[in-house]
């Protein structure tokens, strides 16, 4: 016999394998199997149905009515760090209202402890009332996701704690925070809390709503994190501060600059 | 005449958190200096971050005062430091900002510009308007905050220049002076706040 088996010969012990098993075997297997495409093709409804709500909630503005019998929005926020977390800190103190986002939780990087203070330096409860400066809703929890990949890390380690990252983020998402609106601003450590965001909405474990605010910088060409949300069509809303990258179904938004009409 | 001279004028030069030594060696080259001195500026302060400290400051001094060779008499004092945790009292002292292109820079200098110059009335506009200079990094290739500077250039918020060694230029020089900028009053940041109330699907 020879050692060096032809894909065809691989084939075969296959088929011998199964034989060896009986039918039932093999009818158990095809039932299995069924079940799994008639799952796997509702999963796939289920998401173009949400790509497909998602689309006209983009184009309406508004969340359709099949959502509006809410009795709470929890709201995640995630903060990018840096320049990032200067525009999302003042993006959310012109939110009013604020009974209506409630509970607000926050999502920053592990090593991001700078954003951490920022927040609690501007939180309205620490803020004696009456002053005109800056404020923020009340919020919940601040959550810390590992990154990724810190700075000089090897790519080999990378592979694992990227992992590590991309399931802590499930985790938190799918079964612990279940929030029904995000606001997301980026850089790409967003991407991953937007893609289980969807999947919560997908499962039905939340409403999901995703709000993506493109930063102020960017001018004439949308952010990679951006371009990537815009192709996949998961944002509810997608703002953009500037004409010059706007598209349709996209909100222009006035927040840093007044533009002329 | 007299009151005037002694009225103090202020360039305020800062880098941020960059490595921008091209900047930092043209505003301290004589030909600028002396530029700055025929336009009546009195003082200097320059935030020079992570890179050499400017060629007019001998090592370990902070504060001092240049004298031009050419224009007798006059000098210029000078102040450096590399960072401040908040940057607002040089900003606002200024009467003219030379800044990096980061955006961070940019729009705390534009808002500081508003603050001074919602206040001037006609008569004192043209010679006390508060102007902010952004100077791009020629030495950063692909360097995407070019593009806000831009924007708020071609509209008249900024004057911007693609190269540091423009600064020598007394041409350049002379477009700062008579650049009149467009006053930066801010957005509408309840814009937001609005837009999510009404996709939550309620009216302010």
């Amino acid at each position: 016999m020879n050692f060096i088996m032809s894909p065809l010969d691989e084939f075969k012990t296959d088929v011998n394998v199964m034989l060896l098993f009986g039918k039932e075997f093999r009818i158990v297997l095809i039932k299995v199997l069924g079940i799994f495409c008639l799952f796997l093709s509702m999963i796939l409804i289920r998401i173009f149905l949400v790509l497909r709500e998602i689309k006209t909630q983009r184009q309406m503005r508004r969340i359709i009515s099949s959502q509006m019998n809410m009795k709470r929005t929890k709201t995640l926020v995630v903060l990018g760090s840096g320049g990032h977390t200067t525009e999302m800190l003042h993006l959310l103190s012109s939110i009013q209202h604020e009974e209506v986002y409630s509970p607000i939780d926050y999502i920053v990087a592990s090593t991001d402890t700078t954003s951490v203070k920022r927040i609690e330096a501007l939180n309205s409860s620490n803020l004696g009332k009456g002053k005109k400066k800056m404020s923020l809703p009340p919020h919940q929890n601040i959550y810390q996701i590992p990154r990724s990949r810190e700075v000089g890390q090897s790519y080999l380690t990378s592979i694992f704690t990227t992992l590590y990252s991309i399931f802590y983020t499930a985790h938190l998402i799918l079964f612990e925070i279940q929030p029904d609106l995000l606001l997301i601003n980026g850089p790409g450590t967003c991407l991953p809390v937007a893609l289980w965001t969807f999947v919560a909405r997908v499962l039905r474990l939340s409403r999901g709503n995703i709000i993506f605010i493109e930063s102020f910088c960017r001018v004439k060409t949308l952010s990679l994190t951006g371009k990537i949300l815009w192709i996949m069509g998961i944002t509810d809303m997608f703002m953009v501060h500037w004409h010059e990258v706007l598209q349709k179904d996209m909100i222009l938004l006035d927040c840093f600059i007044e533009h002329d009409p | 005449m007299n009151d005037q001279q002694k009225k103090p004028k202020i360039v305020f030069v800062t880098v941020g958190t960059t490595l921008f030594d091209h900047l930092i060696e043209e505003i301290s080259s004589p030909p600028f200096l002396s530029l700055l001195l025929e336009g009546d500026f009195t003082q200097l302060i320059v935030q020079y971050g992570k890179g050499k400290t400017p060629l007019f400051a001998p090592s370990s001094q902070e504060k001092g005062s240049y004298i031009d060779p050419k224009t007798k008499g006059k000098s210029l004092d000078w102040e450096i430091y590399k960072f401040k945790p908040s940057l607002h009292a040089d900003m606002t002292k200024a009467d003219l900002i030379i800044s990096h292109a980061g955006a961070g820079s940019i729009m705390e200098g534009l808002a500081s510009c508003h603050e001074r110059n919602k206040i001037l009335d006609n008569n004192e506009r043209n010679s006390l308007l508060k102007k902010l200079i952004v100077v791009i990094n020629d030495e950063l290739m692909d360097n995407h905050q070019i593009e806000l500077a831009e924007a708020l250039a071609s509209r008249n918020y900024l004057m911007m220049m693609n190269n540091p060694i423009e600064l020598q230029d007394k041409e350049a020089f002379s477009r700062i002076v008579n650049f009149v900028p467009k006053d930066y009053k801010g957005g509408n940041l309840s814009t937001f706040g609005s837009l999510l109330n009404s996709f939550m699907g309620f009216k302010d």
